[in-house]
């Protein structure tokens, strides 16, 4: 599963959910600012780095980057021949290396190459911190924190609910998927109504399956005692810890110089 | 048959004159019910499907009313508390219910997590939840479950955790709603040694529904028939399942052993009171039998042709299949299925049967060797042309069925064939549906169907593509005991007409009664293939496949024990020898 939580105890595991939101948004935040693509590349390094130490399977990762691809190359092409030179600040920016279509039209200058890369770091860096955080974060501790965000806790408990179910619904998927080419339905082919058709075949069970499985979690609530008390105790309350609070000064350390950087004018193009 | 309460004892839960009628329904779900159930009972409810079971449990927590409205005659205590009068909240405090899906009732990403739900709801502080949450674990088995995910957990685990989910609450009651209609035998009977424990140890009182007549012999102490929303017997499962006629009255599922001598009984062989129930108490009646004749006994040849005489329809060779990042789920499978088989693919779970039969219509591809059906090899055709020769009837119905009438679900799968004509297609959907029996549903909404016919509307819709195989995964699974014998009624029909079947079944007397051949599955190959009297005999076997003798092939295993050589596996099979052996005996001695 790609969003599901990996219980283990590395240092990814150990810091604390707010820490690690103030992480995810600085590595955004980061990546935006720059348009050469060095700097998107030393986030996602960085956020690679990470992955390896804390020793979680990279084939989540590698499945995403797959899954992604054609994504990747229609943004890359489409940046790189949608830029004029002149909107590029530097000179090598301004390069031309060819044309696509006669009289100038479409040019591909090495700005634009440039600039598609960093398009494709960006998404990367956003596919990576996500899954980063979901890898090493119990649902339960987004729940708190949110909590003590003063998020209502019904809101914040639909959603890390939504959260738990996407593996089982991700299952049930696939066992709806096998019974129906199992007789024949052929998802793949066919003119639009036929397609239509095949497409309701594995919607309208999966509604309907959805519609009863929150029946259920209703009553499951119910016989929980959700809702009874006001005063909602956590099993583990969250604690910032000296780990915490050293990740956060590197973090604001490194944000600080990224944020000097950028009103230097580095990173342009 | 009536059980009096004895009053010097607390009654737990009480029904006074209760009557329960859903909203917008036209029937009483209940009627008139009367129950007392004291402190450290363990009771058990059973009915067939729609009697009422799970609406006299739900009343137990105060799900009815809260959760489900509707009009309510006479009163509902639970631990002296009147659900009508508290809120759900309330009762949740003393009464732990747990559902037959286990998925949906775990809702945190971490066992400890998902335990610690109820706890936190109703507010203890954070002493008393980690130590209730560590007691629950420990009376579920779950120790070093903790930090697990649940989406990595079987479905027996699952359940516990559903089970220490309510536990950590502390209530007074449990009840269980057919928590083992899902799970293997396996978990199955972890899952009631756990109850017996609750209820000797911590004086719990256990209300569970279930279809499990063998388990609920050796673990109820006392079980209550509901027919048509009346408690119609209420007393100790001795004395229930000594009466087979009366439970086949109601609809419910006895001891195989029990239905065997009541069976004998019945053919005219002197069976003396107390009826045997279990195989202990079988083995010197039915010895008994077969005392002094023992060269009479019909010798017993599988009239079934061996596969090499039949034409092979399915060849595997050397199939491997390993899933993305795992170990290997098949290892070096080879296997010839023939047409017209009647073959029973067992295993425990996990050993791979459904990934093996999920090669045949080409669902999976091979991932090492190769896999022919009907001279196709799977790796070259895709399913939409594999699926004509083989049918694949999945467990849940309900995750195929999508169309508003049974006519257009079957027409679904015709009109995926190229070529095929409005009649041709209309007399072919007729046809199926014939063929399960369900002719006159034509019209029918699927979802106002029953369980068991909508099961048999799945089988219809893949039958109508006119597949040479059937495979059908858990064919009797969440059908009570008339669903389940009309199912294979109809497999039979279909396996007498032509067809190739391979039932994939955890339940061993089912693959002894009806298969001429058993496929063993252990650990991704194949541990064992023969006729259901080579398999079922050898209890090493089974025990290393992680299999369970079934009744019927365990009495014969005591009785050769005894110098008695049956070697017979199936029930009819059983009572055909003991009836020739009884006439035999009665020519004698004229």
């Amino acid at each position: 599963m790609l969003v599901d939580y990996v219980p283990s105890e590395s240092f990814l595991h150990r810091l604390d959910v707010r820490t690690k939101l103030v992480w995810f948004c600085s590595c955004i935040v980061a990546v935006f600012l720059f348009d050469q693509p060095v700097y998107a590349a030393a986030v996602l390094a960085l956020l690679l780095t990470a992955l390896l130490l804390s020793g979680l399977p990279s084939h989540g990762v590698k499945r995403v980057s797959l899954m992604l691809l054609p994504v990747f190359v229609i943004l890359f092409l489409v940046t790189v021949f949608s830029h004029e030179p002149r909107e590029f600040k530097d000179a090598f920016s301004q390069t031309v290396i060819l044309f696509l279509f006669p009289d100038r039209v479409a040019p591909l200058t090495v700005g634009g190459i440039l600039l598609g890369i960093t398009i494709c770091l960006r998404i990367m860096v956003m596919v990576l911190a996500s899954l980063l955080l979901t890898l090493t974060t119990p649902v339960d501790d987004l729940l708190q924190a949110s909590q003590r965000m003063h998020v209502p806790y019904v809101v914040a408990f639909i959603v890390t609910t939504a959260i738990r179910f996407i593996p089982t619904m991700e299952q049930k998927a696939t066992m709806v998927l096998d019974a129906q080419r199992s007789r024949g339905a052929d998802l793949d082919s066919g003119g639009l109504i036929k397609r239509i058709r095949v497409f309701s075949s594995v919607l309208v069970p999966m509604i309907i399956d959805s519609i009863r499985m929150s029946e259920n979690l209703a009553m499951a609530l119910l016989n929980r005692g959700f809702g009874s008390s006001r005063r909602i105790v956590f099993l583990d309350e969250i604690h910032m810890k000296r780990r915490d609070y050293i990740a956060l000064a590197t973090n604001f350390l490194l944000l600080a110089i990224v944020v000097v950087l950028y009103f230097q004018s580095f990173g342009r193009l | 048959m009536m059980q009096q309460p004895n009053p010097n004892e607390r009654l737990q839960v009480v029904f006074e004159d209760v009557t329960y009628r859903y909203p917008r329904g036209t029937d009483d779900v209940l009627r008139r019910v009367e129950l007392g159930i004291r402190e450290n009972e363990f009771v058990a409810v059973v009915g067939r499907t729609g009697a009422g079971k799970t609406t006299l449990l739900s009343m137990v927590n105060g799900l009815i009313p809260h959760f489900f409205e509707g009009e309510i005659g006479g009163r509902v205590l639970s631990a002296g508390i009147d659900t009508q009068r508290s809120p759900a909240t309330t009762m949740a405090r003393v009464v732990g219910m747990v559902f037959q899906d286990a998925e949906t009732q775990i809702l945190a990403t971490t066992v400890e997590k998902d335990v610690a739900f109820g706890p936190s709801n109703i507010g203890q502080d954070a002493e008393t939840m980690k130590r209730n949450i560590a007691t629950a674990l420990e009376r579920t088995d779950l120790c070093g479950y903790e930090r697990r995910s649940p989406s990595g957990l079987s479905g027996g685990e699952k359940q516990r955790v559903a089970i220490a989910g309510v536990l950590a609450m502390e209530p007074r009651i449990l009840v269980l709603d057919e928590p083992t209609s899902e799970l293997d035998p396996e978990a199955s009977a972890h899952l009631f040694t756990l109850c017996d424990k609750l209820c000797a140890e911590q004086r719990m009182t256990l209300l569970l529904a279930s279809h499990e007549a063998e388990r609920l012999l050796d673990h109820a102490k006392r079980i209550i028939v509901i027919d048509e929303g009346k408690v119609c017997w209420d007393g100790n499962p001795r004395s229930l399942y000594s009466d087979i006629s009366a439970c086949r009255h109601s609809g419910i599922s006895v001891p195989v052993i029990a239905e065997l001598m009541w069976n004998l009984r019945q053919r005219g062989i002197r069976i003396d009171d107390p009826i045997p129930l279990t195989l202990d108490e079988a083995v010197p009646v039915v010895a008994g039998l077969f005392s002094g004749s023992k060269r009479n006994i019909p010798s017993i040849t599988s009239s079934a042709p061996r596969p090499a005489q039949r034409r092979v329809l399915i060849d595997v060779r050397n199939l491997s299949h390993h899933y993305n990042g795992t170990r290997d789920a098949l290892n070096g499978v080879d296997l010839q299925i023939g047409r017209g088989e009647f073959i029973a693919l067992v295993g425990k779970n996990g050993a791979g049967k459904t990934t093996l039969a999920k090669h045949f219509n080409g669902l999976l591809k091979p991932t090492g060797g190769k896999v022919i059906v009907g001279g196709r090899d799977t790796n070259r055709y895709s399913i939409g042309i594999l699926s004509k020769t083989v049918g694949y009837v999945f467990q849940n119905p309900d995750h195929q069925i999508f169309c508003p009438s049974v006519r257009e679900e079957v027409e679904f799968g015709l009109r995926t064939i190229e070529g095929l004509t409005e009649s041709e297609i209309a007399s072919r959907t007729t046809e199926a549906l014939r063929a399960v029996g369900l002719e006159d549903r034509l019209a029918r909404h699927p979802f106002t169907l029953g369980k068991g016919e909508r099961q048999k509307l799945a089988v219809a819709s893949v039958l109508a593509r006119a597949p040479e195989v059937l495979v059908i995964d858990e064919p009797t699974t969440g059908l009570d005991m008339e669903g389940g014998r009309a199912m294979m009624a109809m497999i039979r029909r279909l396996h007498r007409d032509g067809h190739t079947i391979i039932v994939i079944t955890h339940d061993m007397q089912l693959a002894a009664d009806h298969a001429e051949r058993v496929i063993v599955l252990s650990h991704g190959s194949v541990l064992a293939d023969g006729t259901p009297e080579e398999i079922f005999l050898q209890p090493d076997l089974l025990c290393r496949a992680g299999l369970t003798t079934p009744p019927v092939a365990a009495l014969s295993l005591a009785l050769q024990a005894k110098g008695i050589d049956l070697r017979c596996v199936a029930m009819n099979r059983f009572e055909e020898i003991a009836d020739m052996q009884h006439n035999a005996g009665a020519e004698n001695a004229r």
